[in-house]
This record gives C-alpha cells, structure tokens and sequence, in this order.
C-alpha cells in the first residue's frame, strides 16, 4: 500500500515524456532528411492475408546516385526484444517442429522464412485458420508471453517481414508488420494517395508537382504542400474484441504521412489524421524549404502515407532546384 | 483601550536614592489645562488576604506582587502574579489574589471621564505588624482596612510607559534592565526598571524635562535615546532593539537527543533551509547527506543502493503519499511547519516498516509561536503565504498556502501558433493548516490538515509528428491529495508517553494520453498508529507500539509494457498496452513492534526491538528482528553497530493480475552496519560507517510462461531477483555553532543486482561509488549569508545502445540495446551558491535571497541521445547556470 500511487503516477509520468520525447533529437539531421542508404517504406499488398493469399512486398529504398542495392528478405513469426536486437525468436525449423507436434501435417504448410534477395517479393500464407489460430495461442503466445505480454491474437496474427539492405559498407534493417488474417472481416487495403501540389508561402497560386514533368522551385523558398487523399483512405474497421471492450465499435483508422526529402527541410515530419481529434487538413499540408547555400541541382520529395493497419503507398516527386 | 500603569518592579541599588519619587503625591491635583490629566484609582473596599497556615507555621514571610486591571466602573477584572513570592508552595500568590478579586475601586479617569487602568499591587506578607513603608501608601491606604499580617503597600501611576521588541520580529524582551538618567554630578537623576515577558516597563512619576534613555538587551544593539516627559502627561514608546545578528542558529537552542541508531542524521529546519541548491525547500536536503545517491530530479530517494520504492518517506511516522510537486519541483509542507528532518540510512528502529532501504521522518513543529506572524515568499516560480498565531495559553493555529504561476508565464510566452498549446499550463498550489491544544501539560492535541494539487493539460496540433501511434492529441496530469492527521500525545508522568496517530485521507492521480493511454487512480486510505513508551529507569525503556494501514483504490488503467530497474528497451511500445479497471480494491497492513533501550555500565546502548507484520495484498507476514547497539569509550569516541532483517511490498503494478503477477512474495534485507564516531569538539563531529547490504526476493522480470486451458500467459515477475550493496559513508559535520554550518559528506560504495536465470552481477541502475558533497553556511556581518554547495559524484550506469532497426509500423527505428548497465556516464560535479541579505524593519524583517545552481556553468552528462537511426550519439546536458532570486517578508 505504501508509496504505490506515487510510484506508479510517476511510472506513467515516464510513459508519457517517454511517448512524447521519442522523436525528440534536435542536435542531429532529422530522420526525413536523406543522406544516406535509407529504407523509406515496405509495402505489402494486401497489408494482411489469409489462407490460401499472397502478399506482395516492395519497398522504397533512398540510395545515393550511382549505388547498387542489395536486397534480403525474410518472413518471421515474431521478432524478439530489443536486447535480441530484434531477431527472430524462433526458426523455421523451430517452428515446423512445434506445429508438427500439435498436426503431423502441419509442417509442410509452414511457409518459408527466407523471401528471396529481390527488391520485391513474395509471401504466401498457406496455414490453415485453425492451425493459425493454435500457432498464436501456443507458439507465438509463449513467444509473446515470455516478453510479460498477454497474448491476443484476436482477428490477426502479427508476423512481421524483415528487409536488409546493404549497399557498399552501409547496412540498413527494416522490419514491417504482415497481419495474418484469422478471419476476413480484419482485411484492409493500402490507402490510395493521390497529387501534390505546392504554392510559395504567403502565394495563392497553386502549381502541381508531376511525376513525370520536373517543376522547378527556388533555391531558399518556402513552399506549402498539400497531398490530395481522398477521406476514403481511412477505412472503417472494428477493432478485435477484447475482456474490457466486448462489443466495440467501428472506427476510422489513423493515418500519417511521413515527408522525406533529398534536400533541405520540412516543417514537420509527419503529419496525421486522427478521426475527430485531428483532421484531413493536418494530414495532408507540410512546409518544405528549400536550401538557399548549396543549394542542389534537383530534389526529392518522398510521401508515404501510412495507416494504423499495416497499410503503406508512397509517391514521390523530384523537382529543380533554381538559384 | 486598557491603558497599563505599573509601579516599579525593581529598583538597584545605585538608584534608592530616587526611591522617593515611588512616593510622591500621585494623586494630586492636576492642572485644569490638562485634558489628559489622569487621575488613579482609589481603593474603596480592600479585602485581606489570609496567611497561608503553613506558611505562618513555618515562620515564612513573602512578598506577592500582583498586576490588577480595574475596570471603568471600579470592579476588577483580572489579576496577574507578576513577582511572585521568593517562598514557593505555601499558597501566597493564591491568597493574595484571591483577596484582590474581591478589591473595589472608584474608578481611574482621564480628563474627568471613567477609564479602565492597570495597576499593581504589593502585598507582604509578615508575621508581625508593621508600620506603612511609604508615605503614598498611606494615601493609597485611606480607605483600607490594612491587618497587621498582610500589607497592601503601593498604588501609583506611571507617566512614561513602553515596550522592548526586538527589531523585525516583534519578539517581546523581557528581563532587559531599561535604564532613565539625567543631569550631571550632584543633579544626577537616574531610575531603572526591568522589562516583563510582554518586554513592556513603566516609569512612575518622573519629573517633567528631557531624560535620556538606555536598554540593552544582551546580544542586541543597545537602544539609546532621548525622551521628554512633560507635566501631568503619559508618554508611551515603542523601541526596537536590533540584534546583533539574525543568524537564526543564535536562537536555535537544541538538546542533543541520545542517540540510538548506528546512522541517522538530523537536521533541523533552519540549518536546511539556506543550504544552496535547494531554492529553501528543506526537503531537497536530503539528497545532500552520506548514503544518498544524486538523481536529477529530488523527488527520487536512492538511498545506499536501493530502489526508490523501497524507502518510505514518513510525515510524523506517518506515511503520506507524495512530498513534492511534479516529482520533485517543490515540496508540498511549507518550511515553519517543519521541526526538523530524522534521516535513517538503514539499520533503523523497529518503528519503522515496509521498507528495505531507509527513511526519512519529517517531524512537524510543535506549534508554540509567541505572537502572530507569518511571511510572504515571492519567487520566480510561486508565491507562498504562511501565518501563525497563538491561541490563548493552551493552543495555537498556522495555516499556510502556496500557488505556482508557471502557467501564467508560460501562457504569455508560448506564442498562439505553437504546435503545443498549454491548456493548462503547469500549475500546483497546496494548503496546509496546522493546530496544537494543550489543555493541561499532560496532554496534547495536534490537528494537520494539508492538500495539494497539481495539474497540467496539453493540446497537440499534430501528434503525429511526436509518434505516429498516437491516437490522441492531448496529454494531462493532475495529482491530487489530502490528508488529515491528528495527534494525541498523553504524558501522565516523567515516565510514561503514549502517542496515539489518526490519518486519512484521499488521493487521486491521473495522467493520460486522451483515451489511448491513461492511468486514474482514486484512493481513500487510513492510518493508526499507538506508540506506547516507558521509561522504566535512567538505564531501561521500553517502546510498544501498534501500526494498521489499510486503502481502498478505484483504478483505470490503459498502460503499456514499461522499463523495471536494469531494462533498457529503448522505446514504448503501444502494441503492448493493457486496461486493466477495478473498483473498490482494498488492501489492508498491520503490525506491531517491541523495542528495549538498555543502557549497562553507563556507556553501552543496546536497542533490541522486533517488528511483526502482516499484508494483505501479499497475503504473508514478516518478522523482522532488528539490534543496534552503541558503545561510548568516552566524551569524544563511540562505536556504533547493528544488524536487522527488512521487509516490503512488492509495488502495486507488480502484483496487479493485468501488468503483474499476484503470487508475489515480499521482498526482503538484512542491514550490517559498523561504525565510530569523534567528537573532538562540541559542535564537530566525524561519523565513519561501514554497511553490507543483502537483498533477497527482489521482484524481477520473468520470462517464464504458463499454459492455463492451452493458452500461454505470462509470469512477468517473480521474487528470483538478488541483490548486494556494500560500501563506507564519512561525515564531518560542523552543526550550527557560532558563525558556520556545514557538512562534508563522502559516500563509497557498490550496489549490484543478479536477476533470475543469470549467474553474473550486474550494476544496479542507480550506483555511483563515488559521492562527495560539501555544504557549508557562513554568516556575515551586517545580515549577509552566504553558502555553498559542491558536488562530485560518479556518473551513474548506462545501457549502450549499439545500432537500430527502421520499424516501417512507426516510422521510425527502435534501437538494439548492448548488455545492461555496462556503460557509465561521466563525473558529475557542480558548485551551487546562495546568498541571504536580510534587512530589519521595526515591524518585519525582509529577505532577499540568490540561489545560483552550477555557478560555473559545467556540462554535466545526465544521459545520452541518439540520433534517429542510433548510429550517432550525443550527450544530455544537465542543467545550466540557473540564477534564482526571491524575496520573503517576514513579520
């Protein structure tokens, strides 16, 4: 009884500045200012399968001009902790055992972990439903539970896919959530992203920023950006059914658009929407200045737009840089 | 208004000669001019007082001189003992005023109308008749009906009047010898008087003209001055005698406790409170002594290697559930309402419980103040108020309040378009009122009632931009409390003591992130604690004492998995957020303790003492045996030991079923202590301790698994965890004595953790083998203080963070952790300065006051930070030179 409340108040209070100051490193180059070999994004299409479907992965790689890439990808059930540095907890050979063990058949279902060195690739799920559901309560759950978290599988099994880079001495690893379908009603689709325009600060007069068709901007300017996403994008879902929460309710899903760039800066690097709170008009604006020293030749803007369930598109636009 | 006369108390020898002007004509005529002209009160019925039967059996004779206030109507109102007979215990001062009780007067009037006066009144006592001493007494006398056995023996009126205060605080001198002379040589005139407890004296019919006038109170400025006393007119003065200095440690007059603990400090409030670094908050002292480690924030008690949670903060031996404002900022007890601070390290008393690691006992004041008073403290960052007052004779009352204006200056600075808007900016405020009665000198009544609320709300224009899995776009805090303690204090005889302690009270505590993530506590909690103490003889004490404590919580909670002691995850990760929401949850402990002071042969102490408890949230009680000792080898030298065993909780998140497990058990620690202390002065003292410290039980995270109907769940915690501390603690400490106080204290020690399933140690979090602090306060002259504080301490452990990985879910990367704690972070040390002025109005006294922290602007690495893929690092500095400057009035 005694000291709980003020230990536990400032326990959440860590929680919060934790939350809060995540992103916080104001002394170095902000993440969406590219320098170096980046993954930007992984896309899996459709964010999350069921039996018998394939997930296509591709991602968006920023490599410096003239670099080759290198491409490994792999499937895993569920990645370990930090202190693992996020490997995967079990192997493939792990795993066909432990469901060998509860279906003698279930073993040749269990799909490779290895995806290929490809820039894109292919996973498909060929796990029966009840074998999914018992590979999450048992396998999965065990992996889950030894991290102090309670399982719950609810509609989807998370796997994740895992993507290493390297080009040269540069490595990067990127991991990317794959939701595996127990039922179809948690299906979801990558949401649709559309033109950009840009004006000059304090300007009224809107140009567009073509894929194909470079538009030139001004070495120093500030120029407002507005990414055209349709309110369709946040789909409706209902969240998985939980003790607390038996019966939710539909709701919007979050979105957020992360704004990389090749040169100069942007005024946020990730914008959001979140359904009554934060509206489309947050989500879709961003300033980016332009570098007035050095300025460079030409310039990439990268959008990627993502929702809170595993569903990722980008665009990207490349402009001229005029001193 | 009652106007007071007073015949002369006191006369020396030097100036008898003068006597007779107690005898000249107070009643004569005055001029018809005068409108003031004062004439006394006449004595109309005069009742004798009877002669004690002891007194006349023994042959004893007295003196008893009385103060009566005579109404306008001639009655009596009241009657004061102000020189009470040399013969004590026979009943003079009883008899005598007895009989003035029943005296009537024709009433004093001031220009022809009826006016209430002060007179005084001699009574002697004498075993055979005597002639009237003084001619005015027999004026006075006119109408009394004088025995032979008691004499009634002056009446007269005073026509220079005042009061002796020291200068700013008002406090009344008494006993200063006040001094009126003129002329030179033969024409020499000289007369003195000596002030009362209320400091006020009273000349009598002193001739009309210039008199100089000299008091001198010892340790004062004297006063000197001129007065003109004119014809058949009262003057009446007011005079402030400055002290010489206002170090407040020349009136801190304290009795050395004996001592029973192998470590314990204590520090009184006014030593603390100008200790630099600590902006005056007495509380934050604490983190100065030996034993503790430095954090970077005070709200965090490390003490001897130990968790903060396993040291319990007590208020009276009452547990309270916070001291300080946002964890730390300021504390929620305003400096006068404190006595002093007792500090336990470890090895404390069977008293004390459900803690492993030390104490910290915050003693209310018992509240006597002499008059009204108070101040008003105006910093940079709130503004206090604080009164206090006595009640009568038996009670007196302080009340006190504090509110933060952090909101206000942060509302003006935040610009509109701030991407973060303070709904509600930080703010805190508390109240405290504090009440003592003591009706008879056996017993004591202390009544303390204090809240405090803090509060901040905030507004995010794009959450996103902080962390994408937000699915809420404001933030608060509010922790709320009260508490009402009441105190009985029953003391029959030089014997016995029995401390009996009521408390409850509420707290409620909500931090949240919208409706994503929040954490909303309420809880209603209670406390008795009885402390029975007999002192069987000089060499023997005996101390029983009984303990219940019980809450009942309601809580809502949406959390995610979060960093225990000795985790370094690098991140929050939302996925891993869990509600957990009950009602009613109460929880119950009680327990109990014996424990015997022996002191054999005049040197050695022996404090043996066991302590039972049982808690119900773990459902397993504890036995705790516990055996200090001490041994004096002289006025200078003592050797100092003790050895106990430990108990407490596991904290509520761990044995909470949804982020916890409820099996736990208690965790546990053996103390071993060994020590010497020299005191080759007074006022100096060297306590050198060495301590061993084994931790057993320790709740650590478990990753072990159990299958209930097939489904995996996980244990979490368990008890597997161990632990050691060892080490030595130095203190030098000059308490307040002439000029200086001050402290060095040194802290060498070691403090490792073995969590379940590893074979190796591993640093605690929180060690740091080496902590040096240096503290000292000196008084200048003309009311200028100046202290300082330095500090060298190690840095303390760190995970190194050896690379990321982009989690594409988040947009950004979680960092991959090397092993736990095998970093450290640099030395930390710092040089705070404070400087007091004080300047001494007749009324109040007002205080201006610079606290510099990190005087010479040091770089000191609090942590480190990373760039946003971790292959880059960076240092978090603390913080800067930060000047602080406040202004108090006291009065």
């Amino acid at each position: 009884m005694k000291k709980i409340q003020t230990n536990r108040g400032i326990f959440a209070m860590v929680v919060i500045v934790g939350v809060l100051g995540a992103s916080c490193a104001e002394e170095f180059t902000p993440m969406n200012e590219l320098e170096g070999l980046r993954v930007l994004a992984v896309q899996s299409d459709p964010p999350a399968i069921g039996t018998a479907q394939t997930a296509q992965l591709a991602a968006l790689v920023h490599a410096p001009e003239g670099q080759t890439v290198q491409y490994s990808w792999s499937w895993c059930p569920f990645l370990g902790s930090a202190q693992s540095g996020y490997e995967c907890m079990i192997d493939e050979a792990q795993l066909k055992e432990a469901l060998q063990a509860i279906d003698p058949s279930a073993a040749a279902l269990v799909p490779s972990f290895d995806l290929g060195t490809e820039p894109t690739a292919t996973f498909t799920l060929n796990l029966p439903t009840p074998l999914l559901d018992l590979l999450c309560e048992t396998v999965l759950g065990q992996a889950t539970a030894s991290l102090g978290v309670t399982p719950n599988c609810g509609d989807t099994v998370k796997s994740s896919v895992v993507l290493k880079i390297s080009s040269g001495q540069e490595r990067v690893t990127a991991t990317k959530s794959l939701g595996l379908l127990l039922e179809a009603s948690g299906a979801s689709s990558n949401p649709p992203i559309g033109s950009i325009k840009a004006r000059v600060k304090g300007s009224d007069d809107w140009f567009f920023l073509g894929e194909t068709q470079s538009a030139s901007v001004e070495a120093g300017g500030t120029y407002v950006l507005d990414v055209d996403i349709a309110e369709e994008a946040s789909e409706w879902f209902t969240p998985p059914a939980t003790e607390a929460d038996p019966n939710p309710e539909p709701i919007r899903e979050r979105l957020f658009i992360t704004w990389f760039v090749t040169a100069g800066s942007t005024e946020a690097i990730r914008t959001g929407f979140i359904d009554g709170k934060v509206g489309f008009d947050v989500l879709r604006a961003n300033n980016w200045s332009i570098p007035q020293i050095n300025p460079p030749s030409e310039a990439t803007l990268y959008v990627v737009l993502q929702d809170e369930r595993g569903g990722v598109t980008w665009t990207q636009r490349t402009v001229k840089v005029q001193e | 208004m009652r106007r007071s006369y007073f015949i002369l108390a006191a006369l020396a020898p030097w100036v008898f000669s003068s006597w007779s002007a107690l005898g000249q004509d107070t009643t004569k005529p005055s001029p018809p001019e005068l409108e003031l002209q004062l004439v006394p009160p006449t004595l109309v019925r005069g009742v004798q007082a009877e002669y004690p039967d002891q007194a006349a059996a023994d042959a004893v004779e007295a003196d008893v001189v009385l103060e009566i206030d005579v109404s306008a109507t001639g009655t009596v109102d009241d009657v004061r003992v102000i020189e009470p007979p040399k013969a004590q215990g026979y009943g003079f001062e009883e008899a005598a005023m007895g009989a003035a009780r029943q005296f009537v007067f024709e009433p004093a009037t001031e220009g022809g109308v009826a006016v209430p006066v002060t007179i005084t009144y001699r009574t002697s006592f004498a075993l055979s008749a005597g002639e009237p001493q003084d001619p005015a007494q027999s004026q006075a006398q006119a109408d009394f009906e004088a025995s032979s056995e008691t004499k009634p023996t002056s009446l007269a009126l005073a026509n220079f009047s005042g009061t002796l205060k020291e200068r700013g605080t008002r406090l009344p001198l008494a006993g200063v010898t006040v001094v009126v002379f003129r002329g030179k040589d033969e024409d020499q005139a000289a007369f003195q008087t000596v002030t009362d407890d209320k400091g006020d004296f009273h000349f009598f019919d002193l001739e009309p003209g210039e008199w100089k006038v000299h008091a001198e109170a010892s340790g004062h400025f004297p006063v000197r001055t001129t007065e003109t006393i004119a014809a058949n007119e009262k003057l009446e003065v007011a005079y402030y005698a400055e002290r010489g200095s206002y170090n407040p440690y020349d009136v801190l007059v304290e009795g050395q406790p004996l001592r029973k603990e192998v470590s314990r400090t204590t520090l009184s409030v006014r030593e603390a409170e100008r200790i630099p670094g600590t902006f005056g908050d007495v509380l934050n002292v604490v983190q100065n002594l030996p034993g503790v480690a430095r954090t970077v924030g005070p709200g965090l008690l490390i003490v001897r290697g130990s968790a903060p949670e396993d040291s319990e903060i007590v208020v009276n031996g009452v547990e309270v559930p916070i001291l300080y404002h946002f964890g730390g900022l300021r504390s929620v007890i305003p400096n006068p309402m404190l006595e002093r601070i007792d500090f336990y390290p470890g090895n404390f008393s069977a008293q004390y419980s459900r803690a492993t690691g030390g104490i910290m006992d915050v003693q209310l004041k018992r509240l006597q103040p002499p008059q009204f008073g108070g101040y008003l403290d105006v910093s940079l960052i709130d503004t206090s108020l604080y009164l206090e007052s006595p009640i009568g004779d038996k009670a007196s009352l302080a009340i006190g309040g504090r509110r933060s204006y952090i909101d206000g200056v942060l509302n003006i600075a935040v610009p509109d378009d701030a991407k973060v808007n303070l709904v509600t900016a930080p703010r805190y405020y508390d109240g405290q009122l504090l009440a003592r009665y003591r009706p008879a000198p056996a017993h004591e009544l202390m009544l303390f009632i204090f809240g405090s609320d803090d509060k901040l709300k905030l507004l995010f224009d794009n959450p996103a931009d902080i962390n994408p899995s937000l699915a809420a776009n404001d933030a608060s805090t509010s922790t709320s409390f009260y508490r009402t303690m009441l105190e009985y204090r029953y003391t029959p005889n030089s014997k016995l003591t029995n401390d009996l302690r009521l408390s409850g009270g509420r707290n409620w505590v909500y931090i949240g992130l919208g409706d994503q993530l929040f954490f909303d506590l309420n809880t209603y909690t209670g406390q008795v604690r009885d402390t029975l103490t007999y002192r069987a003889s000089e060499a023997l004490t005996l101390r029983a004492g009984v303990d219940y404590l019980m809450s009942t919580t309601d809580s809502r909670i949406s959390f995610p998995k979060t960093d225990k002691e000795g985790e370094t995850s690098g991140g929050i990760d939302l996925s891993t957020v869990q509600l957990d929401e009950k009602t009613g949850e109460a929880f119950h402990s009680v327990g109990g303790f014996l424990e015997t002071e022996l002191m054999a042969w005049d040197r050695l102490l022996l404090v043996p003492g066991i302590r039972y408890d049982y808690f119900s949230r773990v459902q397993e009680s504890s036995v705790a045996p516990r055996l200090t000792t001490r041994l004096s080898l002289n006025d200078q030298w003592t050797l100092k030991g003790g050895v106990g065993l430990f108990y407490q909780e596991p904290t509520f998140d761990e044995t909470d079923d949804t982020f916890g497990n409820p099996n736990l058990t208690l965790e546990r620690a053996a103390h071993y202590s060994l020590g010497a202390e020299y005191r080759p002065l007074p006022h100096l003292v060297l306590d050198v301790t060495g301590f061993y410290k084994s931790l057993d039980s320790l709740v650590a995270r478990s990753e072990n698994v159990s299958f209930v109907d097939g489904a995996a769940m996980p244990e979490r915690f368990n008890n597997e965890g161990v632990g050691r501390v060892y080490g030595m603690e130095l203190m030098l400490r000059h308490e307040p004595h002439g000029n200086f106080s001050g402290w060095i204290a040194y802290t060498l020690s070691r403090s490792e953790r073995r969590d379940p399933g590893q074979s190796s140690w591993r640093l605690f979090d929180f060690d740091q083998t080496h902590i040096l602090t240096a503290v000292g306060t000196y008084d200048l002259p003309r009311n200028w203080s100046i202290g300082a504080r330095f500090r060298l301490v190690s840095g303390r452990p760190t995970t190194p963070i050896m690379g990321g990985v982009y989690t594409v879910d988040e947009s950004s990367y979680s960092p991959i952790v090397g092993k736990v704690n095998s970093d450290r972070l640099p030395m930390f040390h710092q040089l705070d300065l404070r400087v007091d002025k004080r300047w001494i109005h007749e009324r109040w006294i007002l205080t201006a006051y610079l606290d510099i922290q990190n005087v010479y602007n040091r770089a000191n690495t609090e942590g480190f930070v990373y760039n946003f893929d971790y292959t880059e690092k960076g240092v978090r500095q603390g913080l800067p030179l930060i000047p602080v400057i406040g202004l108090k009035g006291e009065f």
